[in-house]
């Protein structure tokens, strides 16, 4: 049994204006693989998608000719086509009916697991889109051609050059359409490849691939051979012809931690040619299981320049605004203390407010001295054993005087016995005396603040509590952010920079803890600093070492 | 030691100066001779025997340091406490500061009415 239908479009088509009509057997279109030509009469369905991918109605014309005349031949044809092309057949819609062999090879399903499915169940997410376009062509009796991903039963992505042909009966109804694909996933991952070893090639920063024993160039880019000044000629050259500092079993040594797989990458910094680089250095196996360096070198000489100037110039802003405020806090303070004579009581209170105020300008030039020393990494964390049992003792003492300016006491918990981690003390000070200060600001006068000390699993938390006027939840999010306060009113009412919790976020991170905050209005406010175990801290302290012995 | 210190101020901020003056004389009870720059205190020094040099850092012509230098080398002062004033406080300034020969470093601003007990404090520690 045959039925005859036609393929081409409905409309015009520069390709298949001219749609020409064919007999195809039933059983051709139910084994699209169809290997053999069954009487020279009718084509296989493989035939005729070939055909059609190989040139439109012509070319087909052509074929039928060749294959009335030599069978043989268009058996060898059908033969190469099916082993290149994948085709598929769907209905009206969009349903797979048929499929060739290559198309199983290719996606790794059953012909069952494809029959009767949704074409677009190949298509990823992304893709999703081009099969809109797709049906909407074949609505519109429009061949579609282009490059299109679709996907295997394992996942893997496979590229396809894909032309889609919508298929008519002689009534013109859009009975199929047919699907005849190349995959050209190969050639896109050598595009891929060539594309990234292009990018790589033109990074501004210098690529050196090297032998992981005899330290030969094996791979330069083009920063790095416009440096060497050796063009291609690179294979012979070793990093001790690049840099003359170069110590070949001192670098051995600094490797040993890539070598052994203990760090993914080491980075650090060397000078040559007046030069300051930064090395990024990997060890990795290549495929053929030898192994190599990867040195990423960057040239940060402007950019130690810029750290630098930028350093001066906090440091002698810092100069200029402390200069005159020592005349002024200095002047207001000889006044106020009564060595220049008696004050009138409206007098005191106003210079009173002057001497405050010039006390914060003082404490906001030394938090912003501070953070800028985090931010430029220059303020390094000097690690070391402390009790911090002792160091809230000492801290508590230390804010005493300011806690009884504001009525208020203090009460340790959890300070009895020793508590040792590894910590930077002086950090860790700063944080107490930031967050007790504070405390003592917001608390109601007769309250105590209350710090304590406890170890939540391998972790040391120290809680700063107050029973004051607590934090509105609304202002909870920025709280740690540079310049907040609840609101102007406290700003001015309490005196504080609106950089102390800032200070105390960014301490507690670098010690890799956090802070975080539990408040309520009218409840009271609880600071909680969460300090890494001793455990952990001294394996940040074993990783310095590995990276400082690698510089 | 005589029981009234005597103090070579030396800063070329005038009102600095007038500040010091007030804080060390009549809140300190100590005696102050002062210099507004290097060279001056280097004549100021020739019929002085200051207890305690108190010297600015940050001066044009002749930095603190350098003037501490110059005052080294006159016999009479090359054991004479020196505490350096300074407005550039940060941490690795302060160190570099002690290893030119200061026993201590005063930051400003600092507290009038607490600055002769400090200078007392660190030239008796």
């Amino acid at each position: 049994m045959s039925r005859k239908i036609s393929l081409g479009v409905r409309r015009a088509s520069s390709l298949l204006s001219t749609a020409a009509s064919f007999v195809v057997p039933s059983a051709a279109l139910a084994a699209p693989d169809l290997t053999a030509l069954s009487s020279g009469t009718y084509f296989s369905l493989g035939l005729v998608t070939s055909a059609l991918f190989c040139g439109g109605m012509g070319y087909v014309m052509h074929l039928r000719a060749v294959a009335e005349a030599r069978c043989s031949d268009a058996e060898n044809q059908l033969k190469a086509f099916n082993q290149h092309t994948i085709v598929s057949v769907t209905d009206r819609n969009a349903r797979i009916t048929e499929v060739n062999e290559r198309f199983l090879e290719t996606f790794g399903y059953s012909r069952d697991e494809v029959i009767g499915q949704q074409a677009n169940a190949f298509y990823p997410d992304k893709e999703q889109h081009q099969f809109k376009l797709i049906r909407q062509a074949m609505n519109d009796g429009i061949p579609w051609t282009g490059e299109l991903q679709l996907r295997a039963k394992s996942g893997r992505p496979i590229w396809t050059q894909t032309t889609v042909f919508p298929v008519y009966s002689d009534a013109g109804e859009h009975v199929s359409s047919i699907s005849t694909r190349t995959d050209i996933t190969a050639v896109k991952q050598m595009q891929s490849e060539q594309d990234m070893r292009a990018a790589l090639h033109m990074l501004r920063d210098q690529v050196y691939v090297f032998d992981a024993e005899t330290l030969h160039y094996t791979y330069m880019n083009k920063a790095a051979m416009d440096r060497s000044g050796w063009g291609d000629d690179y294979k012979d050259k070793t990093p001790a012809d690049s840099v003359a500092e170069f110590d070949r079993s001192r670098f051995f040594e600094r490797a040993k931690p890539l070598i052994k797989g203990r760090l993914p990458q080491l980075t650090y910094v060397i000078e040559t040619d007046g030069t300051s680089f930064e090395i990024n250095l990997q060890h990795i196996i290549n495929v053929d299981g030898r192994a190599q360096f990867v040195a990423f070198a960057n040239d940060i000489s402007k950019r130690l320049a810029q750290e630098k100037a930028k350093d001066e110039f906090v440091s002698t802003v810092s100069h200029e605004l402390r200069s005159p405020l020592t005349s002024i806090k200095g002047g207001l303070g000889l006044v106020l203390s009564g060595a220049t004579g008696e004050l009138s009581d409206k007098s005191r209170s106003l210079l009173e407010i002057a001497h405050r105020n010039s006390d914060r300008l003082v404490l906001i030039i030394n938090d912003i001295l501070d953070l800028q020393k985090f931010s430029s990494g220059q303020n390094q964390l000097n690690l070391a054993k402390t009790d911090l049992s002792v160091l809230i003792k000492d801290a508590a003492a230390a804010n005493e005087a300011y806690c009884t300016q504001y009525q208020v006491g203090i009460r340790l918990v959890g300070t009895d016995e020793p508590h040792v981690v590894e910590c930077d003390a002086d950090k860790i000070f700063q944080i107490l005396n930031n967050l007790m200060s504070n405390a003592a600001k917001f608390s109601i006068p007769g309250d105590d603040i209350v710090v304590s000390l406890a170890t939540d699993g391998p972790d040391t938390l120290i809680a700063v509590r107050d029973y004051g006027v607590g934090i509105p939840a609304e202002a909870q999010a920025t709280i740690f952010d540079r310049f907040t306060q609840v609101s102007g009113q406290d700003r001015k009412s309490k005196g504080g920079t609106g950089l102390g919790l800032n200070i105390v976020k960014v301490i507690a991170e670098r010690h890799g803890g956090k802070v975080t905050l539990e408040s309520a209005e009218g409840a009271g406010s609880t600071f909680v600093v969460r300090l890494p175990s001793r455990h952990s801290a001294q394996g940040r302290v074993q990783d310095a070492e590995i990276l400082d012995a690698a510089q | 030691m005589a029981d009234q210190l005597t103090v070579l101020h030396v800063d070329d901020d005038d009102d600095i100066r007038e500040i010091t003056l007030l804080a060390l004389e009549a809140v300190g009870g100590m005696t102050v001779v002062q210099a507004s720059s290097g060279a001056a205190a280097l004549v100021s020094v020739e019929n002085l025997q200051p207890d305690v040099l108190l010297l600015d850092v940050m001066m044009p012509e002749m930095s603190g340091v350098e003037l501490l230098s110059q005052l080294r080398n006159i016999p009479k002062l090359q054991e004479t406490p020196c505490i350096f004033m300074t407005a550039r406080v940060q941490a690795n300034e302060i160190s570099g500061l002690k290893e030119h020969g200061a026993v201590d470093v005063i930051e400003k601003p600092f507290d009038p009415m607490t600055l002769a007990d400090r200078i007392r404090a660190i030239i008796t520690a």
